[in-house]
Parts: structure tokens; C-alpha cells; sequence
């Protein structure tokens, strides 16, 4: 086999646009790579792969290539692409699909920093029942490497009360560790 | 025009809409509103004295609002005919009761203030629909602007600026400022192949025009530079391909593929926040100057003439064919054509070509003693008919009458309009219509037959 | 009139004073706001990351609490929260995702509760003729961006129109002030990458605040903690990074509103902003006499599309 990955009759080669279709209801089929949704992506500029050309890799079946990709790790959600997409494909949604199904198959996010804030902050939800935001900065800083990241804001924020040093515990956190813990991955869809 | 218009056989009707049609190939009665046109054909020279006297200054909409015009008024230089008309929203005569300056100014007495429309019928034997298209609103895209950036245009109004005798003097300038404009910016596909806000479709023209107007641009000022950013480029024609790489090879227009997300303002710039998508690459251009590729639909009213003229059309409003490739001029009324944009977005090239498949098709009915006309047609069994006439008010060729039949009243079938839907058929509760050729035992013993096929020899 | 209320985490720590004007603002209009007791994180973007079902369910517990309490309207100020009780509440009319739901909170939510973000509730609810009534010191010196970031977008936050919103602008010329033509209403300021890709976050907020000072405001007008933290906590940052100079105060809606009902900048929590209001105050209600610049315009007629 040559480096190329080589399409063989075997594989489905509308695999992945199935998947991501049963996953989240998208159906990526009618892109007609117009650009728009990259045109307008805050964030195109900083990726590897561009919102379009995600539609495309889903097309040419790369998973490989896709599972790999930093763009919807730094995908803000803005939901801009979506709702100016011709065609009407919930473009944010698919990138949200993308998170989940790495983590899903535990392949390594391609941006850390993000899945580490994520992971940081369901930890504090956990915990609390609510986001304990000094606890959420400094585990995070401390877990991404960059210990002193916005510390220089910290002195400011305590002065003007905005931060407090004790979390606020919910009566019903148990719950909301169970909801989590029990929580499935992707929604089931008909 | 003006060669129609001087033919002892052709009668032109200007400033005039259909307002009725009745009866059927061979035979429509056209009831024709004649507007009041506030000035009279035959004795206006032509002069153009009223015009120069008005002293109510409105924008031009045959210019797009790039230029000015007067209440009294010709749309453009070489309308047909060469005689003003009044504009009665506008006139200060119409709208304050006072003025009559044209009618001071008229040396040959031809204003006439207060005139009222006029309905004239004419008995026809066959009809050309060409009533064309007109821009879609793309003041819908709120990204780009929403109609609030001056310096966004489309590109009819681009057309007017590049012609010479235009409001510009054929220069492109920037309407905030009327200063030259340099960088200028083209998106096509503004509301084509958008399913969710515009139309699906592909208008057909907007590719070939925009490179047109990048190379005519970059003749007209030198030191111009044209952006188009372009889904595809769609140039199947004749010269056509050779046409759009000459405005990139030769004129030095910059294609960049990728369907921009937004402009807005900065300072008296547009930035243009597109993408390359051949790159990957996203960018933002500050443009002197955006022209929009507006998507072609059918003209407004187009709904209504449909309606007057029993013919069908398509959910945007362009009027169906009978069939795209065999019969693609034929309306499924007999005896009314089809030709141009009226039908779908197409060039001139071809707008002339099907114009003249139109003629050829009212010659070949009007070369015929008798009409063909296809078998498959509805008919009454008037003995039956209970008089409900729920046929009458489904068919969609208006093809059902009331005939009297001594003291009782029946359906009758309009040969010449019935094109054999059968709806009538299914819609009648007591089976008193059959179309021919599909009556029900027809039809049972084409399912016999069909499920016989092995027993027999 | 009682109207639940769903404060979010950020309105009890980063965005308090964006809470407590809420809250004054409300009383003022003669509504009492009920904080759903013992609420907890909608679960922001990182749950819907993580577990889609996570996402839906956490604030299905908040939904179903609000019921319990014998809530029938619920309020939030914050557009990601609002947003994704929105969600929630629409997959109650799913019976298989409902019972999906019930199963992982052990409440059940009949998906009756009526759900408003701020904006909404403040056009819809008040009414811009009692905003009106209720200004005592008209902000005739504000020229505001009304900036709405993503909320305008949001899935189930039907607030206003989406690429041309124009709701903010209603409530600031409500209270006597002037909304000024802004290009980046709409655009993103990098919310969810606050803690991540903090260049990004700089990056996106620079050209915003650069639009909105390009644009002649004083300040900016917002309705979003996150939106309110990026352009705020963060200007000096930005205007470090790219040598800039703003001073442009970020005001929450509710500040403004009670700014024009004569709040004091200590009732408004103006101490705990990064960039200080107080140069704005000095401006805020004196009318700006200096006459507008005209654009010379050679053509005379008006361009028609
Ligand atoms: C910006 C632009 C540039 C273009 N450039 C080119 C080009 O360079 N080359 C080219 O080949 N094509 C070009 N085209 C396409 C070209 O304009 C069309 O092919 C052509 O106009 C179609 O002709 P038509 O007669 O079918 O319709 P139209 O030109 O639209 O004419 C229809 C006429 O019917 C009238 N009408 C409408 N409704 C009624 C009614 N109810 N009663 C009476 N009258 C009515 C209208 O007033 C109009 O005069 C361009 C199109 C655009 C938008
Ligand atoms: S905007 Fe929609 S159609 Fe266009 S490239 Fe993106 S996903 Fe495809
Ligand atoms: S939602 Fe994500 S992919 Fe879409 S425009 Fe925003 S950042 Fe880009």
C-alpha cells in the first residue's frame, strides 16, 4: 500500500457522513463548499483545517486526518458559520460532534488546552454543583503549563469582590456528580 | 424596438398590461389597460420642452437612484417611443392639485393633465410571454449590510455606470461620494444557490457579466483593481470560457474562490470579510466599491399574468414549459409561448434564440387550416353530470364551461384548452368526465393485461 | 408581577455587579425576581464538550427545581445560559429524550416554563414606553455600541433579528442616550476560549473595541458577563498587545437603565469595573453639542436596490 491511503471497495466510503449524521442530525451532504462558514469563522485563520474543509474531509470519509484536527478544539461556538450557511447545515453542531467523538474514541485532542479547560471545569461542577472559578484557573494554569496566565488580574479581581477563595457548594451536588458521572457521551437520536 | 415599432404589422402597446384574457388558441380576446401616459402620443414631437419646464426632480429608476430625473420624464434615450409620460406619484399637479408648467411649456398642446387609463381589447391568435425577471431584494442579507452601505451595490447599477451616456459618463464611481473607484470588490451568487434565504438555483448570467464588468472596468480606469469572489465560475457558451480567462490573464482581475461571510464600514472603505477556500486562507479586502451578483427572479406580477393567462409556473414564479427539451417555448395553454427570463435566468443570446423559436412556433399555428391537437382530452357525459361543476373549479386550463342543455345546466369540455390532466376526472363524484384514452376500463385492462402477460401465447 | 430567576455562575462571582443591577433594575419595573433555590452551573460549553447528555440535563435540573418552586416564567440574564435552558426545555416535548432525562435527575419537567433572556424580557415584558417613563436623568452624553456578540444567534434564543439586532438599541434611546452605527454588533469575542486561547480572545476583542471607538461610542452596551469580562477585564491587555488606546467603559444594560433612573455609580457597581466609568459620568447626561460631521455627498438622489 502505497503512503496515500488507499480506497478499497470494502470500506464504506460514506462512513463518516453517516456517523456524524446519526450522531447529531447533520447531514453534511448538500455542502456545496461555497466558504462561507470559513469565510466568517473567527478562528480559520488559526487552524489547521478551515470549517469547509471539514465538511470535506467528512465527504472523502478521513477520519484519520479529521480525529486529528485542531479546528474545532478552538472553535468558539459563535454559531456565525451556522446561521449563514445557503444550505443550512449546522456547521457549529458538527464541530461540537468532532469534540465529542475524539473523546469518544480517545484519540489525543489536538489542542490540549481546550480538552484540559473542559475537563477542569466539569471537575468543578462536580465538585460543587457550580463553577469555582479560583479553583477552575488554578487547576487549569497548573494543568496546561502556564501557572501565572492571567495572575496578574487575580490581586484586581479579589479586591473588587469578583472572585471569592471559598466555593459555593449546592445542596444537590451529589446529584449533579451522578448526572455527570452517569451522563452518556452522544444523545440517542431516532 | 424602434424597427418594431415602424412595422405596418405589428401594433406596439407601450406602457400598457394585460388585464384579462379570454378564450383560447386561435381566438383570445386580450383586454389591454392602456395607463394614462398624461401626454398624448400624436401630437408630442418629441421635443422635450415640458421636460426642461418641470420643476419636480425625483431619482431615476431606470438608473438605479444613480441619477435624477423629472415628474414629467423619458426612462431612457432610446425608449420607444420618443414621448414623456407623467409620473402621477411624483407630479406636482397629481399630488398638490397645482403647476401645469409642462402644460405651459407643451408648444404643440399635447399635455394632458388628468387623463385617465384606458381599456382597449384586441382579439389575438396566440401569445409570447416575455415579461423577463427582475433582482431579487438582497437587502435580506443583514452580513451584507442590509441595503445601509452606500458604497454596496448591484450590478445593474454597475451596468448604468459603465455606460457611456449613463449617469456616470461611464465612470464607476462611489456613490457616497461620487468619488473614482479603485478597488472594487464583486461577489457573486448574492442570494443564488442560497436554498435558505434566496433561491436555489444558479441565475446563469451573473458569471458572465461580472467578468465583463471586471474587464470593462479595468478598461474604463486604468488603474482599477477588480476582486471577484466566485463559488464556481459557470462559463459554458460559446467564447465564453476564453472570455472570463481573459479578464483574469488580461485585465488582471483577481478571482478568489470563496463566498464572503460580511461587510461593513471602515471609514470610507467596505472590508469584504471573505475567504480563499483554495488556500484556506481567510481575508478581509477594504473595497472602494461591493457590486453584487443579485440572483435573477421573475418579474414582479409575474404570479398574476400566470393567473390571467391560465398558465402554470414554477414555486418562484417562472412560467413552466411543457417539457425542458422538447417543447421548451410551448406553455401548456396552447397557443401562448414562452421566451426569455420570464422562463428561467438566460442571457441575451439565448433569450434571442428561444425568441425566435416562439415566432416560429405562432407561424406554425397560424399556417394551419385546422389545429391538431393531442387526443388524450376530457369529455362529459352530460347526461350524468349532476351540475356540482367541482370540475370547473379544478381544472387549471379554465377549459370547463357552463352550457345550458334545455332547462338544466352541464359541464362542457373546451377542446382547445383541455391538455388531458385529468383532474376534472377525479375530481367529478358521479364519473360523468372520462379523459379519452384513460378512461377506467382502459385503464383495468392495461392492469389485466398487465398481470396476464405470462399466461398468454 | 413574581418572575423566576436564573442568576448563572458568573452573575455570583466575576459579573455580581451585572446581578445586582439586574435585580434593582427588575424591582424598579415593580417585579420581583425568585432565584430558583439551590440552582446549579448550566454546564456551559465545556458539558456540551463533553457529553451531550450532560449538557441537556443540567440545566433540566434547573428547569425542573423552577417548577417545583412554582415558577411559570423564568429570567436569565446570561446568553449562554438562557441558551441552553432553552435547549433543555425543548427536548421535554421528546418523550424518549424526557424520560432520558428524568431518569439522570430524577425530576420530571412538563416543559411549561416560559423562558427569557434579559433583552427579551425587557422589551417584551416591560416595554420600552416604561422604560421610558421610569428615566429621571436622560443619558443625553451616551453614545453607545450596543454589542450583542453571539446571543442574537443562539440555538433557541429567539431574541432579535440575527445579523441587524436592534433591541439594545431601543432600550438605549429609551433612556435618552444615542446608539451609534457599529459593524461588529454581532461578532464573536471569543467567549469560550477565555481560559484557552487567550491570544484569540485579545485578538477578537481588539476588533471590536477598535469598531466600537471607530464608530464615535463612549462605551460599550452589553448583556453578556463573558462579552462584558473580554472587553473590560481585558482592555488594558489588548491595548498593551496592540499599542492601542481605548478607555472605553463596558456597561451592562441594566447599569444603563439605572443610570437613567439616577442610580449612583456605587448603587451601579461601577468600583468593580477595570476600565472606570467616571470620565463617562462626567459626560453621561450632558447633551454633545458638537455638531455631527456630514458626509459631502456628490450624488444627490438615494441609490435604490
Ligand atoms: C447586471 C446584468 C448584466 C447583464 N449582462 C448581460 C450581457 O452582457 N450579455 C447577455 O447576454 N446578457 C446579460 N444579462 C442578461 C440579460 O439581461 C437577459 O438575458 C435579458 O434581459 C433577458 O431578456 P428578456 O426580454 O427575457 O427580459 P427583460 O430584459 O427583463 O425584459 C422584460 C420586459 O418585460 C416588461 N414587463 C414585465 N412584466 C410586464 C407586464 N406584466 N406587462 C408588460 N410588460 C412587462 C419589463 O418592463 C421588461 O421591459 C445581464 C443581466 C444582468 C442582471
Ligand atoms: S457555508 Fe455551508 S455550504 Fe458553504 S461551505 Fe460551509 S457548510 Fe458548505
Ligand atoms: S461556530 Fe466555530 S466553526 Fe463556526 S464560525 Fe464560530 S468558531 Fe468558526
Amino acid at each position: 500500500m502505497s503512503e496515500q491511503e488507499t480506497k478499497t471497495s470494502h470500506t464504506d466510503p460514506h462512513a463518516l457522513r453517516k456517523l456524524i449524521l446519526e450522531l447529531s442530525g447533520v447531514d453534511i451532504g448538500k455542502c456545496i463548499q461555497c466558504g462561507k462558514c470559513t469565510a466568517g469563522c473567527v478562528v480559520a485563520n488559526e487552524t489547521d483545517w478551515t470549517p469547509n474543509q471539514v465538511m470535506q474531509l467528512i465527504r472523502l470519509n478521513d477520519m484519520e486526518t479529521l480525529l486529528g484536527s485542531s479546528m474545532f478544539w478552538y472553535c468558539t461556538s459563535c454559531q456565525t458559520c451556522t446561521v449563514r450557511c445557503p444550505v443550512g447545515i449546522d456547521i457549529a453542531k458538527v464541530m461540537n460532534t468532532m469534540r465529542l467523538l475524539v473523546l469518544d474514541k480517545q484519540v489525543d485532542p489536538a489542542e490540549t488546552d481546550v480538552a484540559t479547560v473542559n475537563k477542569v471545569f466539569m471537575r468543578s461542577l462536580k465538585a460543587h454543583g457550580r463553577v469555582f472559578e479560583l479553583g477552575l484557573v488554578m487547576n487549569k494554569n497548573f494543568r496546561t503549563g502556564h501557572p501565572f496566565q492571567d495572575a496578574s488580574m487575580g490581586p484586581a479581581m479579589f479586591s473588587k469582590g469578583k472572585i471569592g477563595l471559598k466555593p459555593h457548594n449546592i445542596k444537590g451536588r451529589q446529584r449533579i456528580k451522578s448526572i455527570i458521572r452517569n451522563a452518556g457521551r452522544f444523545l440517542k437520536r431516532d | 424596438m424602434t424597427e418594431s415599432s415602424q412595422d405596418p404589422n405589428i401594433t406596439l402597446y407601450t406602457y400598457s398590461e394585460v388585464e384579462e384574457v379570454k378564450g383560447y388558441v386561435g381566438n383570445f380576446e386580450v383586454t389591454i389597460r392602456k395607463k394614462a401616459r398624461s401626454v398624448d402620443l400624436d401630437t408630442c414631437t418629441g421635443c422635450g420642452d415640458c421636460i426642461q419646464k418641470c420643476p419636480k426632480r425625483v431619482t431615476s429608476e431606470f438608473d438605479m437612484g444613480l441619477g435624477r430625473r423629472k415628474a414629467v420624464y423619458i426612462p431612457y434615450g432610446q425608449a420607444v417611443p420618443n414621448v414623456p409620460v407623467i409620473d402621477k406619484d411624483t407630479c406636482l399637479f397629481y399630488t398638490k392639485g397645482k403647476c401645469r408648467m409642462c402644460e405651459e411649456a407643451c408648444g404643440p398642446q399635447a399635455i394632458r393633465l388628468g387623463q385617465e387609463d384606458e381599456l382597449i381589447t384586441e382579439k389575438v391568435g396566440a401569445i409570447v410571454v416575455a415579461t423577463g425577471f427582475d433582482q431579487w431584494d438582497w437587502t435580506k442579507y443583514g452580513e451584507y449590510g442590509g441595503g445601509e452601505i452606500e458604497n454596496v451595490i448591484t450590478g445593474l447599477h454597475m451596468e448604468r455606470m459603465l455606460e457611456s451616456t449613463g449617469p456616470t459618463a461611464g465612470h464607476v464611481v462611489r456613490p457616497s461620494d461620487g468619488k473614482e473607484a479603485e478597488t472594487v470588490v464583486f461577489i457573486q451568487c448574492a442570494g443564488s444557490r442560497d436554498p435558505e434565504r434566496g433561491v436555489s438555483y444558479c441565475s446563469r448570467v451573473c458569471c458572465m457579466y461580472t467578468a465583463k464588468h471586471a474587464l470593462m472596468l479595468k478598461e474604463h480606469q486604468p488603474n482599477s483593481q477588480a476582486y471577484v469572489f466566485y463559488i464556481d465560475v459557470r462559463a459554458p457558451g460559446k467564447n465564453y470560457e476564453e472570455f472570463y480567462q481573459k479578464a483574469q490573464r488580461d485585465h488582471g482581475a483577481i478571482y478568489v474562490r470563496g463566498r464572503p461571510s460580511k461587510l461593513f464600514e471602515r471609514g470610507d472603505k467596505v472590508v469584504v470579510r471573505g475567504v480563499d477556500t483554495l488556500t484556506g486562507k481567510t481575508l478581509e479586502i477594504e473595497a472602494d466599491l461591493v457590486v453584487l451578483a443579485t440572483a435573477l427572479v421573475p418579474s414582479k406580477g409575474s404570479m398574476e399574468l400566470a393567473k390571467k393567462l391560465n398558465i402554470p409556473h414554477d414555486e418562484y414564479g417562472f412560467f413552466s414549459e411543457v417539457h425542458p427539451k422538447l417543447q421548451p417555448v410551448d406553455s401548456v395553454t396552447k397557443g401562448i409561448f414562452l421566451t426569455g427570463a420570464c422562463q428561467f435566468p438566460r442571457d441575451i443570446p439565448d433569450t434571442v434564440a428561444m425568441s425566435g423559436a416562439a415566432a416560429a412556433g405562432v407561424c406554425a399555428v397560424f399556417s394551419q387550416d385546422n389545429l391538431t391537437i393531442e387526443p388524450r382530452i376530457a369529455e362529459v357525459d352530460e347526461d350524468r353530470c349532476s351540475s356540482c361543476f367541482n370540475c370547473v373549479d379544478v381544472c387549471p386550463f379554465g377549459a370547463i364551461e357552463i352550457a345550458t342543455r334545455g332547462d338544466r345546466k352541464v359541464a362542457h369540455v373546451q377542446k382547445s384548452l383541455c391538455a388531458g390532466c385529468g383532474n376534472c376526472a377525479s375530481a367529478c363524484r358521479v364519473r360523468a368526465i372520462d379523459v379519452d384514452g384513460f378512461r377506467d376500463h382502459q385503464i383495468y385492462a392495461q392492469i389485466r393485461g398487465a398481470f396476464e402477460w405470462g399466461e398468454r401465447p | 408581577m413574581e418572575y423566576g430567576y436564573f442568576p448563572g455562575c458568573s452573575l455570583t462571582s466575576t459579573a455580581k455587579e451585572y446581578d445586582e443591577t439586574v435585580r434593582a433594575m427588575v424591582k424598579s419595573f415593580g417585579v420581583d425576581l425568585k432565584e430558583i433555590q439551590d440552582w446549579n452551573c448550566c454546564g456551559a460549553t465545556p458539558a456540551g464538550a463533553v457529553s451531550e447528555e450532560a449538557s441537556l440535563a443540567l440545566p433540566w435540573r434547573n428547569l425542573a427545581l423552577a417548577e417545583g418552586q412554582e415558577l411559570t416564567q423564568v429570567l436569565s440574564p446570561c446568553p449562554a445560559c438562557h441558551s441552553h435552558m432553552c435547549s433543555s426545555h425543548e427536548v421535554a416535548d421528546d418523550a424518549q429524550i424526557a424520560k432520558r432525562m428524568e431518569e439522570l435527575t430524577e425530576l420530571s419537567y412538563s416543559g411549561k416554563i416560559e423562558l427569557r433572556h434579559l433583552l427579551d424580557f425587557l422589551i417584551e415584558e416591560i416595554g420600552i414606553e416604561q422604560i421610558k417613563e421610569k428615566v429621571t436623568k436622560p443619558l443625553l452624553g451616551i453614545k453607545a455600541a450596543c454589542y450583542y456578540g453571539c446571543l442574537t444567534r443562539l440555538h433557541g434564543a429567539k431574541v432579535d433579528d440575527r445579523e441587524r439586532p436592534i433591541k439594545i438599541q431601543q432600550v438605549v434611546e429609551a433612556c435618552g442616550g444615542t446608539a451609534v452605527s457599529f459593524s461588529h454588533a454581532t461578532d464573536c469575542c471569543g467567549a469560550s476560549l477565555v481560559l484557552s486561547k487567550t491570544g484569540t480572545v485579545l485578538r477578537l476583542s481588539n476588533e471590536i473595541l477598535a469598531a466600537a471607538k471607530r464608530a464615535g461610542a463612549n462605551c460599550v452596551v452589553v448583556v453578556c458577563s463573558v462579552c462584558q469580562g473580554n472587553l473590560d477585564m481585558r482592555q488594558k491587555a489588548i491595548e498593551k498587545a496592540y499599542s492601542v488606546e481605548y478607555d472605553l467603559p463596558v456597561i451592562y444594560l441594566s447599569q444603563l437603565v439605572l443610570m437613567s433612573q439616577g442610580a449612583s455609580p456605587k448603587e451601579l457597581g461601577f468600583s468593580k469595573h477595570f476600565v472606570k466609568p467616571d470620565a463617562l459620568w462626567e459626560k453621561a447626561f450632558v447633551a454633545d453639542d458638537t455638531p455631527k460631521k456630514k458626509r459631502k455627498k456628490k450624488n444627490r438622489g438615494r441609490i435604490t436596490h
